[in-house]
């Protein structure tokens, strides 16, 4: 009786101890969408980079594209096709009265952007990667020896090296499912 | 000139308010001897009432330009509705006719019972500055409402609220706290018994609403700016030239205009219209033809081979071919066309501006943008401005001045300044042309850590959905600055030209 008592507990308090671990487990390995800030997968409270069209995200060459569907943006923040010619949201470029195509803009990396912005030199460092929105979402620090970052105040390690501190955030959504 | 007849018309549709039920019950309500008890309550209440109207004319005015613009408008049709709307309201004013559609209501009475009376004072002043929350006294009030709409401008659509405010107050603060006078009773004896100065203020309405409806049917819509005003001065058009007596500009698709300094209008036989040297020129096929501006008589005409825009003085005619190249010749042709400037797309080279031998273009592409000076008689250039991540286009020169546009992602202005200035000086200011998203992805919230006070800085201000507006080529005449407005909406483009005073 005393045993199977004892034997009960124990198969109890193994489950206990079974639910608390994967609980502990999946707490570290899940996505982190529900503790971002104002974009999903960005934990702390850095601010974005700018960006012509407002949410930082870039290409994987570290130019803008616009958030919410990906199409490359240039420095105005006008849509632009392969050539760089804006063009509006059904793909047609952009004209003046008589129909001659507009001048295109530059189109520029934008942590260096930021750098050429703030009168310093910036880079990309380390990245993290998230799942956001189904897909694999890398979070890049633009990171520069700046100890302010862009919201005014002190700025933080993050993923930055050799001394330099995170000044804004940017991120590249990947093609890769999660 | 119609952002002042607005605020006029505004200012008279207010104080005619004061003629209502719930404007003689404010006069009352607010007297010393009322619930004020004592001057000193009165005269709290009298700002408080004037804080709540100036509020509640701002919410109405502006929130309807807000709704204007969020529905496109500032186009010569809803222009057009709102000068229709506007003769029509004055013709019911100077009629005097009953007040259609009227809104049958009135402040709660309770309030200035229940309340402090300089809080019930401000609320009052927030509900009679609504406008259409109770009795409407005239017909400005629906025409003014229109016109907010369909100009599309909310700080447009402020000043006009801040104006019928400041109209809705004015007879009560002036009448309040001397209502129990001698001359206060003469007064409101004379407001309640003697209809003619009701009909008078009727009157007054009427000329300010048909003064607006001419100003709008000239200049159709007001366009947002935080340094001076603009208005749409022709429309359709495009590419603006002037030299201070003519304006020129092309009618998209059609031929040139020229307005003569006598307000006469004529179609040119020709298109990419230029004035300078007392001329008016234009472009036929591969000529440009140079003409007396009254006559139109021909006086000298240039082969251009593949020519586009140009510009002329009394020295030299300069000309665009495609979007890559800039020639010049001497007026006099001692020498043979020259390229002055040579790109390779999809670099760009803007339209020529001309003053004299000098000459001014922008050269854009995908590694910035700038702008060029050329002494075509001395055969130097120069660098005037240049920005990588900004664009600086199409260029105006009247000898002093450089005019030009700079166009950024977060905003568009007409600049204006020295060729050799540091700085210059932002005659408007307009939306980016692309539209920017909110900086949240949904579900995630704004975070102010860090900022200075704990606020984030504001955003740049967003165009509507579905519009895209270009600032373009420019002019720079004696008194004001032209330039043409791009709208790429629906899958289609509309140009109309802006003038912006140069004060």
């Amino acid at each position: 009786m005393n045993e199977s008592r004892r034997g009960f507990l124990a198969r109890v308090s193994g489950g206990l101890m079974a639910v608390a671990g994967a609980r502990t487990i999946g707490s570290l390995v899940a996505p982190g969408e529900a503790e971002a800030y104002h974009f999903c997968g960005h934990t702390y409270t850095t601010d974005s980079c700018p960006h012509p069209t407002g949410l930082p995200r870039v290409d994987s060459r570290g130019k803008p594209l616009r958030a919410r569907d990906g199409h490359r943006v240039d420095d105005l923040g006008r849509l632009v096709n392969v050539d760089g010619e804006p063009i509006d949201d059904d793909g047609r470029v952009l004209t003046d009265a008589e129909g001659a195509p507009l001048p295109p803009a530059s189109r520029t990396p934008l942590c260096p952007a930021v750098g050429d912005r703030y009168g310093f030199p910036t880079q990309i460092d380390g990245s993290w990667y998230r799942c956001c929105g189904g897909h694999v979402r890398k979070l890049m620090d633009c990171c520069s020896y700046s100890r302010r970052r862009i919201n005014g105040d002190g700025a933080l390690t993050g993923y930055c090296y050799r001394g330099r501190r995170v000044f804004c955030v940017i991120y590249f959504q990947t093609n890769i499912p999660c | 000139m119609l952002s002042w007849l607005l605020v006029a018309a505004a200012l008279a549709a207010g104080v005619t308010g004061a003629w209502s039920p719930c404007g003689f019950s404010m006069v009352d309500t607010l007297a010393p001897a009322g619930y004020a008890g004592r001057l000193r309550t009165t005269l709290v209440a009298c700002a408080t009432f004037t804080l709540g109207a100036l509020a509640g004319g701002v919410a109405t005015f502006g929130g309807l330009g807000l709704l204007g613009r969020a529905l496109g408008a500032g186009g010569t049709g809803a222009a057009t509705v709102a000068a229709v709307i506007a003769v029509l309201a004055a013709v019911g004013e100077a009629r005097g006719l009953r007040i259609v559609p009227q809104v049958r209501r009135q402040v709660p009475e309770s309030w200035r019972r229940v309340l402090p009376l300089p809080l019930a004072a401000g609320l009052y002043g927030v509900l009679l500055g609504l406008g259409f929350t109770t009795f409407i006294l005239t017909f400005a009030v629906w025409a003014l409402a229109a016109v907010s709409v369909a100009l599309g401008e909310p700080a447009l659509g402020a000043l006009i609220g801040l104006a019928f405010g400041a109209g809705r107050a004015l007879p009560v603060i002036a009448l309040a706290p001397a209502a129990e006078t001698d001359r206060g009773h003469a007064v409101h004896a004379a407001m309640a018994e003697r209809p003619a100065i009701l009909r008078s203020l009727r009157a007054a309405d009427a000329i300010t609403l048909a003064a607006c409806a001419l100003a709008i049917g000239v200049a159709p819509a007001q366009a947002a700016s935080s340094h001076s005003s603009a208005a749409i001065a022709l429309a359709p058009a495009s590419d603006p030239a002037t030299d201070g007596a003519r304006l020129a500009w092309q009618v998209p698709g059609q031929t040139g205009r020229l307005r003569r300094g006598n307000g006469t209008t004529v179609a040119l036989p020709g298109r990419d219209p230029a004035v300078g040297a007392g001329l008016v020129g234009w472009r036929d096929g591969d000529r440009l033809v140079l003409a007396d501006p009254n006559t139109l008589a021909p006086i000298t005409a240039y082969d251009a081979p593949g020519a586009g825009e140009f510009a002329f003085s009394a020295q030299w005619v300069v000309w665009r071919v495609g979007q890559t190249q800039i020639l010049a010749q001497p007026r006099d042709r001692s020498r043979p066309p020259f390229a002055v400037s040579t790109v390779s797309a999809p670099r760009q080279l803007g339209r020529p501006a001309l003053a004299g031998s000098t000459l001014v273009f922008h050269r854009a592409g995908r590694l910035g943008s700038e702008i060029l000076t050329a002494d075509l008689g001395a055969g130097t250039r120069r660098v005037l401005r240049r920005e990588r991540r900004a664009q600086l286009l199409n260029p105006a020169f009247d000898g002093s001045r450089l005019l030009y546009v700079r166009s950024s992602a977060t905003g568009q202005e007409l600049r204006i300044g020295a060729p050799g200035a540091r700085s210059d000086r932002t005659l408007y200011r307009t939306m980016p042309t692309a539209r920017r998203d909110r900086g949240l992805e949904p579900g995630h919230g704004p975070h102010h850590q860090g900022y200075p006070g704990g606020r984030r800085p504001p955003v740049a201000p967003r165009p509507p959905q579905g519009v895209a507006d270009t600032l373009w080529s420019t002019a720079l005449g004696a008194r004001a600055a032209y330039v043409t407005r791009l709208r790429r909406q629906g899958g289609h483009t509309s140009a109309v030209i802006l003038r912006v005073p140069r004060s």
